[in-house]
Protein backbone atom coordinates (compact mmCIF):
# COMPACT_ATOMS: atom_id res chain seq x y z
CA UNK A 1 0.00 0.00 0.00
CA UNK A 2 3.06 2.32 0.32
CA UNK A 3 4.14 1.83 -2.91
CA UNK A 4 0.84 2.42 -4.12
CA UNK A 5 0.84 5.64 -1.93
CA UNK A 6 3.99 6.87 -3.35
CA UNK A 7 2.72 6.86 -6.82
CA UNK A 8 -0.30 8.52 -5.92
CA UNK A 9 2.06 11.28 -4.65
CA UNK A 10 3.50 11.52 -8.04
CA UNK A 11 1.48 11.22 -9.80
CA UNK A 12 -0.71 14.45 -8.08
CA UNK A 13 2.53 16.21 -7.44
CA UNK A 14 4.42 15.98 -10.80
CA UNK A 15 0.92 16.97 -12.80
CA UNK A 16 0.61 20.37 -10.88
CA UNK A 17 0.40 22.99 -13.72
CA UNK A 18 3.17 24.88 -10.59
CA UNK A 19 5.28 21.79 -10.61
CA UNK A 20 5.17 21.71 -14.33
CA UNK A 21 6.07 25.58 -14.95
CA UNK A 22 8.62 25.25 -12.79
CA UNK A 23 10.21 22.02 -13.90
CA UNK A 24 9.94 23.53 -17.61
CA UNK A 25 11.14 27.00 -16.93
CA UNK A 26 14.01 25.72 -14.68
CA UNK A 27 15.09 23.08 -17.63
CA UNK A 28 14.57 25.89 -20.47
CA UNK A 29 17.00 28.13 -17.97
CA UNK A 30 19.67 25.58 -18.26
CA UNK A 31 19.13 25.42 -21.61
CA UNK A 32 19.84 28.71 -22.75
CA UNK A 33 22.78 28.98 -20.74
CA UNK A 34 24.25 25.84 -21.84
CA UNK A 35 23.14 27.18 -25.71
CA UNK A 36 23.93 30.94 -25.33
CA UNK A 37 27.00 30.95 -22.48
CA UNK A 38 29.26 28.75 -23.97
CA UNK A 39 30.28 30.48 -27.51
CA UNK A 40 31.46 29.45 -30.48
CA UNK A 41 32.36 25.66 -29.25
CA UNK A 42 35.89 26.87 -29.48
CA UNK A 43 38.53 28.55 -26.84
CA UNK A 44 36.61 31.49 -24.55
CA UNK A 45 36.68 34.53 -26.25
CA UNK A 46 36.95 37.56 -23.98
CA UNK A 47 33.24 38.06 -23.61
CA UNK A 48 32.14 34.76 -22.82
CA UNK A 49 30.24 34.02 -19.35
CA UNK A 50 33.16 31.22 -17.80
CA UNK A 51 36.17 29.37 -18.95
CA UNK A 52 36.18 26.54 -20.93
CA UNK A 53 37.61 23.62 -19.17
CA UNK A 54 41.70 22.88 -18.88
CA UNK A 55 41.91 21.25 -22.45
CA UNK A 56 41.05 24.88 -23.43
CA UNK A 57 37.72 23.90 -25.30
CA UNK A 58 34.38 23.85 -24.14
CA UNK A 59 33.06 20.12 -23.55
CA UNK A 60 29.46 18.96 -22.25
CA UNK A 61 31.07 18.46 -19.32
CA UNK A 62 32.11 22.13 -19.02
CA UNK A 63 28.63 23.26 -20.45
CA UNK A 64 27.05 21.04 -17.77
CA UNK A 65 28.58 21.34 -14.95
CA UNK A 66 30.30 24.90 -15.26
CA UNK A 67 27.47 27.09 -17.07
CA UNK A 68 24.00 25.37 -16.10
CA UNK A 69 25.79 24.77 -12.03
CA UNK A 70 23.20 27.98 -10.87
CA UNK A 71 20.02 25.98 -12.31
CA UNK A 72 21.35 23.15 -10.11
CA UNK A 73 20.36 25.16 -6.75
CA UNK A 74 17.55 26.57 -7.58
CA UNK A 75 16.07 23.49 -9.31
CA UNK A 76 15.99 21.45 -6.03
CA UNK A 77 14.54 24.76 -4.08
CA UNK A 78 11.32 24.99 -6.41
CA UNK A 79 10.68 21.52 -6.91
CA UNK A 80 11.32 21.39 -2.91
CA UNK A 81 8.89 24.03 -2.42
CA UNK A 82 6.03 22.24 -4.42
CA UNK A 83 6.83 18.93 -3.08
CA UNK A 84 7.26 20.57 0.78
CA UNK A 85 4.46 22.22 0.94
CA UNK A 86 2.09 19.21 0.09
CA UNK A 87 1.58 17.86 3.58
CA UNK A 88 0.65 21.71 4.41
CA UNK A 89 -1.67 21.70 1.73
CA UNK A 90 -3.72 18.19 2.53
CA UNK A 91 -3.78 19.39 6.54
CA UNK A 92 -5.41 22.74 5.43
CA UNK A 93 -7.33 20.68 2.89
CA UNK A 94 -8.77 18.43 4.85
CA UNK A 95 -7.25 15.69 2.20
CA UNK A 96 -5.42 13.69 4.42
CA UNK A 97 -9.28 12.31 6.11
CA UNK A 98 -10.09 10.83 2.56
CA UNK A 99 -7.29 8.66 2.45
CA UNK A 100 -6.78 7.96 6.00
CA UNK A 101 -10.16 6.36 6.00
CA UNK A 102 -8.99 4.08 3.46
CA UNK A 103 -5.42 3.53 4.64
CA UNK A 104 -6.83 2.86 8.27
CA UNK A 105 -3.69 3.63 10.08
CA UNK A 106 -2.11 7.52 10.65
CA UNK A 107 1.48 5.83 10.69
CA UNK A 108 1.20 4.10 7.31
CA UNK A 109 -0.75 7.01 5.66
CA UNK A 110 1.89 9.67 6.95
CA UNK A 111 4.54 6.93 5.66
CA UNK A 112 3.41 6.84 2.22
CA UNK A 113 2.71 10.42 1.91
CA UNK A 114 6.33 11.28 3.10
CA UNK A 115 7.65 8.83 0.81
CA UNK A 116 6.02 10.08 -2.35
CA UNK A 117 6.47 13.87 -0.99
CA UNK A 118 10.64 12.41 -1.17
CA UNK A 119 10.42 10.64 -4.35
CA UNK A 120 8.94 13.56 -6.15
CA UNK A 121 11.44 15.90 -5.35
CA UNK A 122 13.97 13.47 -5.84
CA UNK A 123 12.73 12.61 -9.34
CA UNK A 124 12.26 16.22 -10.60
CA UNK A 125 15.40 17.33 -9.72
CA UNK A 126 17.40 13.91 -10.73
CA UNK A 127 15.42 14.40 -13.98
CA UNK A 128 16.16 17.95 -14.39
CA UNK A 129 19.68 17.23 -14.42
CA UNK A 130 19.70 14.57 -16.85
CA UNK A 131 17.73 16.31 -19.53
CA UNK A 132 20.28 19.28 -19.41
CA UNK A 133 23.18 16.68 -19.28
CA UNK A 134 21.46 14.96 -22.14
CA UNK A 135 20.83 18.14 -24.20
CA UNK A 136 25.12 19.54 -22.89
CA UNK A 137 26.17 15.97 -24.59
CA UNK A 138 23.83 16.58 -27.01
CA UNK A 139 25.11 19.87 -28.37
CA UNK A 140 29.03 19.55 -27.61
CA UNK A 141 31.99 16.80 -27.59
CA UNK A 142 32.00 14.49 -24.81
CA UNK A 143 35.52 14.76 -23.93
CA UNK A 144 37.01 13.13 -21.53
CA UNK A 145 35.86 14.23 -17.97
CA UNK A 146 38.33 16.81 -16.91
CA UNK A 147 39.56 16.98 -13.18
CA UNK A 148 38.95 21.14 -13.15
CA UNK A 149 35.28 20.47 -14.17
CA UNK A 150 34.43 18.05 -11.74
CA UNK A 151 32.88 19.45 -8.67
CA UNK A 152 33.87 16.59 -6.31
CA UNK A 153 37.67 16.28 -6.32
CA UNK A 154 37.16 12.14 -5.62
CA UNK A 155 39.47 10.36 -8.02
CA UNK A 156 37.64 7.98 -8.95
CA UNK A 157 35.10 9.72 -10.67
CA UNK A 158 37.87 10.60 -13.54
CA UNK A 159 38.00 7.14 -14.72
CA UNK A 160 33.65 6.41 -14.07
CA UNK A 161 32.66 10.08 -15.76
CA UNK A 162 29.21 8.22 -16.02
CA UNK A 163 29.32 7.31 -12.64
CA UNK A 164 30.09 10.94 -11.45
CA UNK A 165 27.12 11.48 -13.73
CA UNK A 166 24.91 9.60 -11.73
CA UNK A 167 25.98 10.42 -8.44
CA UNK A 168 25.56 14.36 -8.92
CA UNK A 169 21.77 13.36 -10.05
CA UNK A 170 21.53 11.37 -7.36
CA UNK A 171 23.29 13.86 -4.84
CA UNK A 172 20.90 16.55 -6.33
CA UNK A 173 17.95 14.52 -5.72
CA UNK A 174 19.13 13.88 -2.23
CA UNK A 175 19.20 17.78 -1.57
CA UNK A 176 15.89 18.44 -3.18
CA UNK A 177 14.77 15.77 -0.80
CA UNK A 178 15.96 17.38 2.08
CA UNK A 179 14.30 20.71 1.10
CA UNK A 180 10.98 18.85 0.70
CA UNK A 181 10.96 16.90 4.24
CA UNK A 182 12.75 20.56 6.04
CA UNK A 183 9.13 21.58 4.87
CA UNK A 184 7.73 18.72 6.33
CA UNK A 185 8.83 19.26 9.50
CA UNK A 186 8.01 22.70 9.47
CA UNK A 187 4.16 21.78 8.74
CA UNK A 188 3.68 21.02 11.83
CA UNK A 189 4.06 24.33 13.23
CA UNK A 190 2.78 26.18 9.95
CA UNK A 191 0.14 25.45 8.64
CA UNK A 192 0.35 28.10 5.58
CA UNK A 193 1.40 26.01 2.75
CA UNK A 194 2.90 28.85 1.20
CA UNK A 195 5.12 29.81 4.10
CA UNK A 196 6.38 26.65 4.47
CA UNK A 197 6.71 25.88 1.24
CA UNK A 198 8.90 28.98 0.99
CA UNK A 199 11.15 27.30 3.94
CA UNK A 200 13.43 25.85 1.34
CA UNK A 201 14.90 28.96 0.66
CA UNK A 202 15.60 29.51 3.85
CA UNK A 203 17.11 26.24 4.53
CA UNK A 204 19.11 26.69 1.31
CA UNK A 205 20.85 29.90 3.34
CA UNK A 206 21.01 28.38 6.67
CA UNK A 207 22.50 25.39 5.16
CA UNK A 208 24.92 26.44 2.58
CA UNK A 209 25.92 30.76 3.80
CA UNK A 210 27.74 29.01 7.33
CA UNK A 211 29.86 26.58 5.24
CA UNK A 212 30.89 29.11 2.47
CA UNK A 213 31.71 31.63 5.40
CA UNK A 214 33.59 29.30 7.64
CA UNK A 215 34.65 27.77 4.57
CA UNK A 216 34.81 24.23 5.92
CA UNK A 217 36.04 22.60 2.55
CA UNK A 218 32.04 21.68 2.21
CA UNK A 219 31.19 24.59 0.04
CA UNK A 220 32.59 27.70 -1.55
CA UNK A 221 29.39 30.02 -2.56
CA UNK A 222 31.97 32.79 -3.48
CA UNK A 223 33.27 30.47 -6.33
CA UNK A 224 30.35 29.51 -7.37
CA UNK A 225 28.84 32.98 -7.41
CA UNK A 226 32.10 33.76 -9.64
CA UNK A 227 31.90 30.12 -11.95
CA UNK A 228 35.44 29.22 -10.70
CA UNK A 229 36.27 25.94 -9.84
CA UNK A 230 34.57 24.54 -7.39
CA UNK A 231 35.91 21.64 -5.04
CA UNK A 232 33.42 19.92 -3.02
CA UNK A 233 33.47 17.16 -0.83
CA UNK A 234 31.30 14.19 -2.37
CA UNK A 235 30.69 12.25 0.53
CA UNK A 236 30.22 15.43 3.04
CA UNK A 237 27.42 16.80 1.04
CA UNK A 238 25.75 13.59 0.58
CA UNK A 239 26.16 12.22 4.08
CA UNK A 240 24.81 16.44 5.22
CA UNK A 241 21.68 15.70 2.65
CA UNK A 242 21.50 12.57 4.52
CA UNK A 243 21.66 13.56 8.01
CA UNK A 244 18.66 16.08 7.08
CA UNK A 245 16.69 13.69 5.86
CA UNK A 246 16.41 11.35 8.49
CA UNK A 247 15.97 14.12 11.09
CA UNK A 248 13.25 16.02 8.83
CA UNK A 249 11.42 13.02 7.49
CA UNK A 250 11.85 11.00 10.90
CA UNK A 251 10.84 13.85 12.95
CA UNK A 252 7.78 14.81 10.56
CA UNK A 253 6.74 10.96 10.93
CA UNK A 254 6.87 11.36 14.80
CA UNK A 255 4.89 14.10 15.23
CA UNK A 256 2.46 13.68 12.20
CA UNK A 257 1.86 10.05 13.48
CA UNK A 258 0.26 11.78 16.41
CA UNK A 259 -3.59 12.29 16.20
CA UNK A 260 -3.56 15.83 17.77
CA UNK A 261 -1.14 17.45 15.14
CA UNK A 262 -3.71 16.81 12.80
CA UNK A 263 -6.79 17.65 14.36
CA UNK A 264 -4.95 21.37 15.33
CA UNK A 265 -6.78 23.10 12.90
CA UNK A 266 -4.97 26.64 13.10
CA UNK A 267 -1.85 25.07 13.45
CA UNK A 268 1.27 26.54 16.16
CA UNK A 269 1.57 29.46 13.82
CA UNK A 270 -0.86 30.92 11.00
CA UNK B 1 -33.98 -4.96 14.19
CA UNK B 2 -31.15 -6.34 11.73
CA UNK B 3 -27.70 -6.99 13.73
CA UNK B 4 -26.35 -3.53 14.72
CA UNK B 5 -22.99 -3.21 11.79
CA UNK B 6 -22.62 0.19 14.39
CA UNK B 7 -21.54 0.07 17.82
CA UNK B 8 -20.77 3.29 19.58
CA UNK B 9 -20.41 2.42 23.60
CA UNK B 10 -20.20 5.14 25.92
CA UNK B 11 -17.97 7.23 23.68
CA UNK B 12 -16.78 10.67 25.36
CA UNK B 13 -14.44 12.91 24.04
CA UNK B 14 -12.67 15.73 26.07
CA UNK B 15 -10.18 18.75 24.68
CA UNK B 16 -8.23 20.19 27.50
CA UNK B 17 -10.52 20.51 30.06
CA UNK B 18 -13.87 20.50 27.76
CA UNK B 19 -16.37 17.23 27.32
CA UNK B 20 -17.02 17.90 23.19
CA UNK B 21 -18.59 14.15 23.76
CA UNK B 22 -20.35 12.09 26.46
CA UNK B 23 -22.17 8.98 27.44
CA UNK B 24 -22.63 8.67 23.59
CA UNK B 25 -24.00 5.36 22.75
CA UNK B 26 -25.77 4.31 19.47
CA UNK B 27 -26.95 1.31 17.49
CA UNK B 28 -26.83 1.82 13.48
CA UNK B 29 -28.13 -1.36 11.44
CA UNK B 30 -28.26 -2.12 7.66
CA UNK B 31 -29.55 -0.27 5.81
CA UNK B 32 -30.53 2.27 8.19
CA UNK B 33 -30.01 5.75 8.11
CA UNK B 34 -29.59 7.96 11.19
CA UNK B 35 -29.35 11.32 11.65
CA UNK B 36 -27.61 13.98 13.75
CA UNK B 37 -28.87 17.33 14.54
CA UNK B 38 -27.53 19.84 17.06
CA UNK B 39 -26.19 23.09 17.46
CA UNK B 40 -22.88 24.34 16.23
CA UNK B 41 -20.14 22.91 18.57
CA UNK B 42 -22.25 19.96 19.62
CA UNK B 43 -20.09 17.69 19.25
CA UNK B 44 -21.69 16.14 15.32
CA UNK B 45 -18.07 16.55 13.70
CA UNK B 46 -16.23 15.07 16.49
CA UNK B 47 -18.65 12.10 17.01
CA UNK B 48 -18.02 11.74 12.48
CA UNK B 49 -13.87 11.78 13.12
CA UNK B 50 -14.04 8.83 15.88
CA UNK B 51 -16.78 7.00 14.32
CA UNK B 52 -14.26 7.23 11.33
CA UNK B 53 -11.21 6.15 13.04
CA UNK B 54 -10.02 9.74 12.81
CA UNK B 55 -9.87 10.54 16.18
CA UNK B 56 -9.72 7.87 19.12
CA UNK B 57 -12.31 8.86 21.76
CA UNK B 58 -10.96 9.50 25.40
CA UNK B 59 -13.48 6.68 26.56
CA UNK B 60 -15.71 4.26 24.99
CA UNK B 61 -15.62 1.74 22.06
CA UNK B 62 -16.01 2.08 18.90
CA UNK B 63 -17.24 -0.50 16.44
CA UNK B 64 -17.66 -0.04 12.95
CA UNK B 65 -17.24 -2.49 10.14
CA UNK B 66 -13.77 -3.11 9.08
CA UNK B 67 -13.76 -4.13 5.06
CA UNK B 68 -17.02 -2.93 2.63
CA UNK B 69 -19.20 -4.93 0.57
CA UNK B 70 -16.42 -5.46 -1.88
CA UNK B 71 -13.02 -7.36 -0.09
CA UNK B 72 -10.38 -5.86 1.11
CA UNK B 73 -12.15 -2.30 0.30
CA UNK B 74 -12.52 0.15 3.08
CA UNK B 75 -15.73 -0.34 5.79
CA UNK B 76 -16.46 3.43 5.79
CA UNK B 77 -17.22 5.89 3.29
CA UNK B 78 -16.52 9.78 4.92
CA UNK B 79 -17.81 12.92 3.38
CA UNK B 80 -16.58 16.01 5.29
CA UNK B 81 -18.36 19.74 5.27
CA UNK B 82 -15.63 20.64 2.89
CA UNK B 83 -14.48 18.36 -0.91
CA UNK B 84 -10.53 18.63 -0.82
CA UNK B 85 -9.45 17.79 -4.33
CA UNK B 86 -7.27 18.44 -6.72
CA UNK B 87 -7.58 21.33 -8.70
CA UNK B 88 -5.81 20.41 -11.47
CA UNK B 89 -7.48 16.63 -12.30
CA UNK B 90 -10.86 15.78 -13.29
CA UNK B 91 -13.61 14.11 -11.34
CA UNK B 92 -12.44 10.62 -12.40
CA UNK B 93 -8.80 11.48 -12.03
CA UNK B 94 -9.11 12.37 -8.48
CA UNK B 95 -11.12 9.33 -8.33
CA UNK B 96 -8.97 6.92 -9.75
CA UNK B 97 -6.20 8.35 -7.17
CA UNK B 98 -7.92 8.01 -4.13
CA UNK B 99 -9.12 4.25 -5.45
CA UNK B 100 -5.51 3.56 -6.41
CA UNK B 101 -5.04 3.48 -2.19
CA UNK B 102 -7.18 0.01 -1.90
CA UNK B 103 -7.13 -0.89 -5.61
CA UNK B 104 -9.83 -3.47 -5.24
CA UNK B 105 -12.05 -1.51 -7.72
CA UNK B 106 -12.05 -1.42 -11.46
CA UNK B 107 -12.52 2.19 -13.55
CA UNK B 108 -15.87 1.19 -14.51
CA UNK B 109 -16.97 1.28 -10.88
CA UNK B 110 -15.43 4.92 -10.59
CA UNK B 111 -17.44 6.18 -13.46
CA UNK B 112 -20.40 4.10 -11.73
CA UNK B 113 -20.19 6.05 -8.93
CA UNK B 114 -19.73 9.35 -10.84
CA UNK B 115 -22.84 8.39 -12.64
CA UNK B 116 -24.97 7.97 -9.59
CA UNK B 117 -24.24 11.61 -8.50
CA UNK B 118 -25.45 12.85 -11.00
CA UNK B 119 -21.77 13.67 -12.33
CA UNK B 120 -20.60 12.78 -16.03
CA UNK B 121 -17.12 10.38 -15.63
CA UNK B 122 -16.18 11.11 -18.81
CA UNK B 123 -15.87 14.66 -18.71
CA UNK B 124 -12.44 16.30 -18.42
CA UNK B 125 -13.51 19.23 -16.56
CA UNK B 126 -10.81 20.08 -14.08
CA UNK B 127 -12.10 20.07 -10.36
CA UNK B 128 -10.88 23.46 -10.12
CA UNK B 129 -13.48 24.54 -12.05
CA UNK B 130 -16.36 22.88 -10.25
CA UNK B 131 -19.04 24.51 -8.27
CA UNK B 132 -18.83 23.89 -4.61
CA UNK B 133 -22.21 21.56 -5.68
CA UNK B 134 -20.09 19.64 -7.72
CA UNK B 135 -17.71 19.01 -5.79
CA UNK B 136 -20.27 18.35 -3.19
CA UNK B 137 -21.72 15.38 -5.58
CA UNK B 138 -17.73 14.09 -6.18
CA UNK B 139 -17.38 13.72 -2.79
CA UNK B 140 -20.33 11.37 -2.07
CA UNK B 141 -19.05 9.55 -4.89
CA UNK B 142 -15.65 8.90 -3.74
CA UNK B 143 -16.88 7.92 0.00
CA UNK B 144 -19.49 5.18 -1.98
CA UNK B 145 -17.58 3.93 -4.91
CA UNK B 146 -15.74 1.53 -2.99
CA UNK B 147 -19.36 0.31 -1.44
CA UNK B 148 -18.69 0.40 1.79
CA UNK B 149 -21.15 -0.59 4.64
CA UNK B 150 -21.39 2.73 6.59
CA UNK B 151 -21.41 5.96 4.89
CA UNK B 152 -20.51 8.91 7.42
CA UNK B 153 -21.84 12.15 5.91
CA UNK B 154 -21.08 16.03 7.38
CA UNK B 155 -23.12 18.67 6.01
CA UNK B 156 -23.35 16.78 2.69
CA UNK B 157 -26.04 19.32 1.63
CA UNK B 158 -23.54 22.46 2.13
CA UNK B 159 -23.96 24.15 -1.16
CA UNK B 160 -25.92 22.10 -2.84
CA UNK B 161 -29.21 24.01 -4.45
CA UNK B 162 -33.01 22.40 -4.45
CA UNK B 163 -32.43 20.13 -7.11
CA UNK B 164 -28.95 18.90 -6.30
CA UNK B 165 -30.77 18.06 -2.70
CA UNK B 166 -33.70 16.52 -3.65
CA UNK B 167 -31.40 14.38 -5.69
CA UNK B 168 -29.26 13.44 -2.87
CA UNK B 169 -32.22 12.31 -0.73
CA UNK B 170 -33.41 10.15 -3.56
CA UNK B 171 -29.72 8.41 -3.70
CA UNK B 172 -28.78 8.17 0.00
CA UNK B 173 -32.40 6.19 0.36
CA UNK B 174 -31.57 4.02 -2.50
CA UNK B 175 -28.12 3.09 -0.86
CA UNK B 176 -29.44 2.19 2.29
CA UNK B 177 -32.39 0.28 0.79
CA UNK B 178 -30.69 -1.36 -2.13
CA UNK B 179 -27.09 -1.74 -1.05
CA UNK B 180 -28.32 -2.13 2.54
CA UNK B 181 -25.42 0.72 3.22
CA UNK B 182 -25.84 1.88 7.03
CA UNK B 183 -25.76 5.96 6.71
CA UNK B 184 -24.97 8.36 9.61
CA UNK B 185 -25.71 11.73 8.57
CA UNK B 186 -24.88 15.23 10.59
CA UNK B 187 -26.65 18.03 8.96
CA UNK B 188 -28.24 21.53 9.99
CA UNK B 189 -31.49 21.18 7.71
CA UNK B 190 -33.76 20.13 9.80
CA UNK B 191 -36.36 18.86 6.66
CA UNK B 192 -33.99 16.84 4.70
CA UNK B 193 -32.88 15.23 7.65
CA UNK B 194 -36.51 14.40 8.97
CA UNK B 195 -36.86 13.46 4.97
CA UNK B 196 -34.29 11.25 4.23
CA UNK B 197 -33.41 9.50 8.07
CA UNK B 198 -35.03 6.96 10.26
CA UNK B 199 -34.27 8.02 13.13
CA UNK B 200 -32.84 11.56 14.19
CA UNK B 201 -30.66 12.12 17.51
CA UNK B 202 -30.53 15.46 18.55
CA UNK B 203 -27.58 16.16 20.67
CA UNK B 204 -26.68 19.32 22.90
CA UNK B 205 -23.37 20.16 24.59
CA UNK B 206 -21.60 16.55 23.68
CA UNK B 207 -24.71 14.56 24.88
CA UNK B 208 -27.80 13.21 22.79
CA UNK B 209 -30.63 14.28 24.35
CA UNK B 210 -33.69 13.23 22.90
CA UNK B 211 -34.09 10.81 19.51
CA UNK B 212 -36.64 11.70 17.33
CA UNK B 213 -37.83 8.15 15.42
CA UNK B 214 -40.11 8.21 12.69
CA UNK B 215 -41.81 5.31 13.71
CA UNK B 216 -43.17 6.50 16.84
CA UNK B 217 -45.92 8.95 15.00
CA UNK B 218 -48.75 6.66 15.47
CA UNK B 219 -48.24 7.43 19.21
CA UNK B 220 -48.52 11.46 17.89
CA UNK B 221 -50.57 13.07 20.68
CA UNK B 222 -54.34 13.90 19.67
CA UNK B 223 -55.62 17.42 20.31
CA UNK B 224 -59.16 18.08 20.33
CA UNK B 225 -60.86 21.36 20.06
CA UNK B 226 -64.38 21.91 21.94
CA UNK B 227 -67.43 23.95 20.81
CA UNK B 228 -66.63 26.24 23.97
CA UNK B 229 -65.08 26.47 27.51
CA UNK B 230 -67.67 24.33 29.12
CA UNK B 231 -67.21 20.95 26.77
CA UNK B 232 -63.65 21.31 27.69
CA UNK B 233 -64.76 20.54 31.60
CA UNK B 234 -66.68 17.34 30.69
CA UNK B 235 -63.91 16.50 28.23
CA UNK B 236 -61.56 16.83 31.51
CA UNK B 237 -63.35 14.36 33.58
CA UNK B 238 -63.28 11.50 30.96
CA UNK B 239 -60.11 12.18 30.67
CA UNK B 240 -59.29 11.79 34.18
CA UNK B 241 -61.67 8.71 34.47
CA UNK B 242 -59.41 6.97 32.04
CA UNK B 243 -56.23 7.98 33.28
CA UNK B 244 -54.62 9.79 30.26
CA UNK B 245 -52.14 12.47 30.23
CA UNK B 246 -52.80 15.34 28.63
CA UNK B 247 -51.94 19.66 28.26
CA UNK B 248 -54.87 22.18 28.08
CA UNK B 249 -53.25 24.55 25.27
CA UNK B 250 -56.31 26.67 24.98
CA UNK B 251 -59.43 27.54 26.72
CA UNK B 252 -61.42 25.01 24.27
CA UNK B 253 -57.99 23.01 23.28
CA UNK B 254 -56.11 19.86 24.67
CA UNK B 255 -52.98 18.07 23.96
CA UNK B 256 -54.15 13.93 24.25
CA UNK B 257 -50.92 11.60 24.77
CA UNK B 258 -53.21 8.67 23.47
CA UNK B 259 -52.75 5.12 21.64
CA UNK B 260 -56.27 5.28 20.38
CA UNK B 261 -57.25 5.55 16.84
CA UNK B 262 -59.11 8.63 15.93
CA UNK B 263 -62.67 7.34 15.27
CA UNK B 264 -62.59 5.18 18.54
CA UNK B 265 -61.93 8.60 20.50
CA UNK B 266 -64.37 10.51 19.02
CA UNK B 267 -67.57 7.74 19.54
CA UNK B 268 -66.20 7.95 23.10
CA UNK B 269 -66.39 11.58 23.12
CA UNK B 270 -69.75 12.04 21.74
CA UNK B 271 -71.33 9.39 24.24
CA UNK B 272 -69.51 11.33 26.92
CA UNK B 273 -71.50 14.60 26.07
CA UNK B 274 -68.51 16.18 24.66
CA UNK B 275 -69.01 18.82 21.60
CA UNK B 276 -66.26 18.83 19.58
CA UNK B 277 -65.61 21.25 17.74
CA UNK B 278 -62.39 19.59 15.55
CA UNK B 279 -59.70 16.86 16.33
CA UNK B 280 -56.33 15.59 14.73
CA UNK B 281 -53.41 13.66 15.12
CA UNK B 282 -49.90 15.53 14.31
CA UNK B 283 -46.90 14.32 15.26
CA UNK B 284 -44.39 17.01 16.53
CA UNK B 285 -41.68 17.56 13.31
CA UNK B 286 -38.33 17.48 14.03
CA UNK B 287 -38.04 20.92 14.02
CA UNK B 288 -40.94 21.34 16.59
CA UNK B 289 -38.72 18.81 18.85
CA UNK B 290 -35.93 20.38 18.35
CA UNK B 291 -36.79 23.79 19.16
CA UNK B 292 -38.34 22.67 22.40
CA UNK B 293 -35.13 21.02 22.83
CA UNK B 294 -33.00 23.94 22.19
CA UNK B 295 -34.76 26.96 23.50
CA UNK B 296 -37.19 25.04 26.39
CA UNK B 297 -34.68 23.09 27.43
CA UNK B 298 -37.31 20.23 27.30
Amino acid sequence: MIFRQIIIELKRLMTRPIYLIAFTVLILLGMGLIYFSVGDGGPAGPGEFAAPDASGYWTAWSALLRVALPVFLLIPVFIGFIAGASLAEDRHSGYWQFALVRVNSRIKWVFGKIAGIFAASFAGTSLSFLLLALFSFLLYPSAPLDASIASFNEEFFGNSPYLYLGSVAVMLGLGAGAMAGFSCLASIWIKNPYVVGALPFAFLLFSLVPYSLTRLQLFDLFSLLSLQSTYLSFESITFSWLVYLIICYGGAIIFFGRESIFNNKKGILK
Amino acid sequence: MNKAIVTVKNVGKVYGSHWALKDINLEIAPGEIVGFVGPNGSGKTTLIKIMAGLITPTEGIVNVPKEGLIPDSAGIGLVMESAPFAAHLSGYKNLELLAYIKNVISANEIRQAIQIVGLDPESGKKVGHYSFGMRQRLALAQAIMERPRLLLLDEPTNGLDAQAIIELRDTLKSLAKENGIAIFLASHLLTEVENVCDRVLMVKQGKIRKTFNKSDNGRAPVIVQTTDASDIEKLLIWLKAHGLTYQVLKANEVSIDIDMPVPQLVNSLVQANVNIEGIIKKAPTLEEEFISLLIKGE
